[in-house]
């Protein structure tokens, strides 16, 4: 039953090989091709020159971008998923997407000479609103169905505030779009140096919620039993995912279903010991974003789509097959 | 010595209530509690393993009150097998062990201590589960899965140990098989047992001392022998039977055709 060619195994080897090729992939390819060779050198040397602009200005800190955010967006739906014991969570189940939405229409609506100040508006919105979400669902404990429940509620009152916005400010709107679509369009160093502490210090947090996850998966009774203190974790495993969800969406806006399609995915192939499941889905979540990002902005020429629009298009149908599939298991 | 003590619990569910619950479990030796399905068996073991607080009252341990336990201190004292099957980890039989020396390790280390490693492997082999350690927790059968939960509670080497129903979804002979299990952990370790059963002739033959619940309360308590009775039966459980001891094992003889419809006292 233990071969080296498992299934596991498998999954364990090509992952890392994917976020490689999706890197140099990303690197290469565009309007321009720029060869393996030819990045060597811009990397290397320091003569300016057409590749070097297109490389280390505008493809290089788009791909670390696109990699640190598809990495915090499946981190955070991997332990969101284990945590609510449901394995259809997602970041957006938190209110990281409605309160990160809105705090960032808020703020390119009322004040858009303030647009630096984006990130970190969306960033500050989504935590708040998971805070008041949870806060909601407490009641000597917070079960994860209670917190489901008081997302729901939330989400659609935000959602409605939002709408709101968008109607009366009708004029402004055009602005918010592409931010509300989710893409990494015009990204660049600035963007990343935001993120990038964040996203690095959230990363190396989750590994921290790896034996908690796997713990609150025996069972809140269980997990007490072995001396635990469940409600405890399961809150600070809630906000790491907030936070890493909120990095990601503050720079990349509204990017849907990777949080919930790639640690499912993982799950499907390799179980739900988060020892794997949550290293697999930092790393392949972070790959399939560079990858989705590079096919938006490249394969549609002249039109650029926002990646969160083609992972959406691409996630949805994807996610439908997975899911009849393991209906027949 | 009693190990458990509870002083006048009382809990409020709607339904249901635990009126001033006062009873006590012995130290190093096995209690059976036995009472009609809904008589609180489960709500009174979920007080005293904390997992449920109590409306009123205490519950003691060594003459220590369990609210005064640190969460780890206390999964070293007690632990409990409960009722509820809940286990969404997809693991090996020998890793859903290992988690039972949790609260005897840090918080974040991951390698386990041989010394550990070993109490791991004297679990699997006292409960027989050694044969399916490397099989996945999910794969094995209901039977085979209890004795792992099983196995788990005693890597955790508690001086207490409770089990609600630990016999369900066995089969007579491993009815039996974990029954003497326990019995060998009890007498080899001197671990305090206490266990829901439904079967009251094992309840009797298995236990030191035995407890039982109605609608919530303690309808008695006592050595099994002196428990168990014709009256005993009528009253708990409104059945008419007699009872019989052949080679010291309890016979429990209903009268055919005059069990009540409505048995059930919750
Ligand atoms: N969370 C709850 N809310 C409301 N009622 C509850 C709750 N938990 C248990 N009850 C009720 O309390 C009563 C006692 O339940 P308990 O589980 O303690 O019974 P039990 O003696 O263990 O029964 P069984 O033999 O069927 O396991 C039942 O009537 C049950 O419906
Ligand atoms: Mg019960």
């Amino acid at each position: 039953m233990i071969t080296i060619f498992s299934k596991k195994n498998l999954v364990i080897v090509l992952t890392p090989l994917f976020v490689i090729a999706a890197g140099f992939y990303a690197l290469i390819h565009g309007s321009v091709t720029v060869t393996i060779p030819e990045i060597w050198t811009v990397l290397t040397t320091d003569a300016p020159s057409v590749h070097r602009t297109i490389i280390v200005d505008l493809r290089l800190p788009r791909m670390l971008i696109g990699l640190l955010v598809g990495a915090c967006l499946a981190a955070s739906g991997a332990l969101l998923q284990g945590v609510m014991k449901n394995p259809l969570a997602d970041p957006g189940i938190i209110g990281v997407t409605s309160g990160g939405g809105l705090a960032a229409i808020v703020c390119m609506i009322l004040l858009p000479e303030y647009s630096y100040l984006l990130p970190a508006t969306a960033f500050a919105g989504a935590l708040i609103t998971t805070l008041i979400i949870y806060s909601l669902a407490w009641d000597r404990g917070a079960s994860p169905v209670k917190i489901i429940l008081a997302g729901v509620a939330m989400n659609s009152l935000l959602g409605a505030v939002m709408n709101g916005f968008m109607v009366v400010y009708s004029e402004r709107v055009q602005a918010v779009l592409p931010w509300l679509a989710g893409g990494l369009n015009g990204r660049s160093w600035y963007h990343l140096e935001f993120i990038a502490p964040y996203a690095i210090i959230g990363l190396l947090l989750s590994f921290f919620a790896i034996k908690p996850s796997n713990i609150l998966l025996l069972g809140d009774d269980s997990a007490k039993l072995l001396g635990h203190h469940v409600e405890l974790q399961r809150f600070f495993i809630i906000i790491l995912a907030a936070f890493l969800a909120g990095t990601a969406v503050s720079v990349a806006g509204l990017v849907g279903f990777v949080g919930l399609v790639v640690p499912h995915v993982f799950r499907l192939l390799t179980g739900n010991d988060y020892r794997l499941l949550l290293p697999l889905s930092i790393v392949g979540g972070a790959g399939l974003v560079v990858l989705a990002d590079t096919i938006a902005r490249s394969w549609f020429d002249p039109v650029e789509l926002p990646v969160g629009i083609l992972l959406a298009a691409l996630g949805a149908p994807f996610f439908l097959i997975l899911l009849r599939k393991r209906r027949m298991l | 010595m009693k190990a458990i003590q509870t002083k006048n619990i009382g809990l409020d569910l709607g339904r249901f209530q635990l009126q001033s619950v006062s009873t006590a479990f012995p130290a190093e030796k096995i209690t059976a509690i036995i009472g009609p399905n809904g008589s609180g068996k489960s709500t009174l073991l979920k007080i005293i393993s904390r997992l449920l607080a109590a409306d009123a009252g205490e519950v003691f341990i060594d003459d220590m009150n369990v609210k005064m336990f640190r969460t780890k201190e206390f999964a070293k004292t007690l632990t409990m097998l409960p009722q509820s099957k809940e286990l969404l980890l997809q693991l090996t039989v020998r890793e859903l062990v290992s988690y039972g020396r949790s609260p005897h390790q840090k918080r974040f280390g991951y390698k386990m201590a041989a010394a550990d490693e070993e109490i791991v492997n004297w679990a699997l082999e006292i409960t027989g589960t050694v044969k399916h350690a490397d099989r996945m927790y999910h794969t094995l059968s209901g039977g085979e899965q209890q004795k792992a939960r099983i196995a788990m509670s005693l890597a955790q080497k508690t001086d207490i140990l409770l089990l609600d129903e630990p016999t369900t979804f066995l089969d007579i002979a491993h009815q039996f098989d974990v029954l003497e299990i326990l019995r060998e952990i009890n007498q080899q370790y001197r671990v305090t047992i206490v266990m829901v059963l439904h079967d009251l002739q094992q309840a009797v033959k298995y236990s030191d001392y035995l407890v039982a619940m109605k609608k919530g309360n303690i309808a008695a308590a006592g050595v099994p022998e002196d428990v168990l009775t014709s009256a005993f039966l009528k009253n708990v459980y409104d059945i008419d039977a007699k009872v019989k001891y052949e080679d010291g094992y309890p016979l429990i003889i209903p009268a055919i055709g005059n069990v009540a419809k409505d048995g059930t006292g919750g």
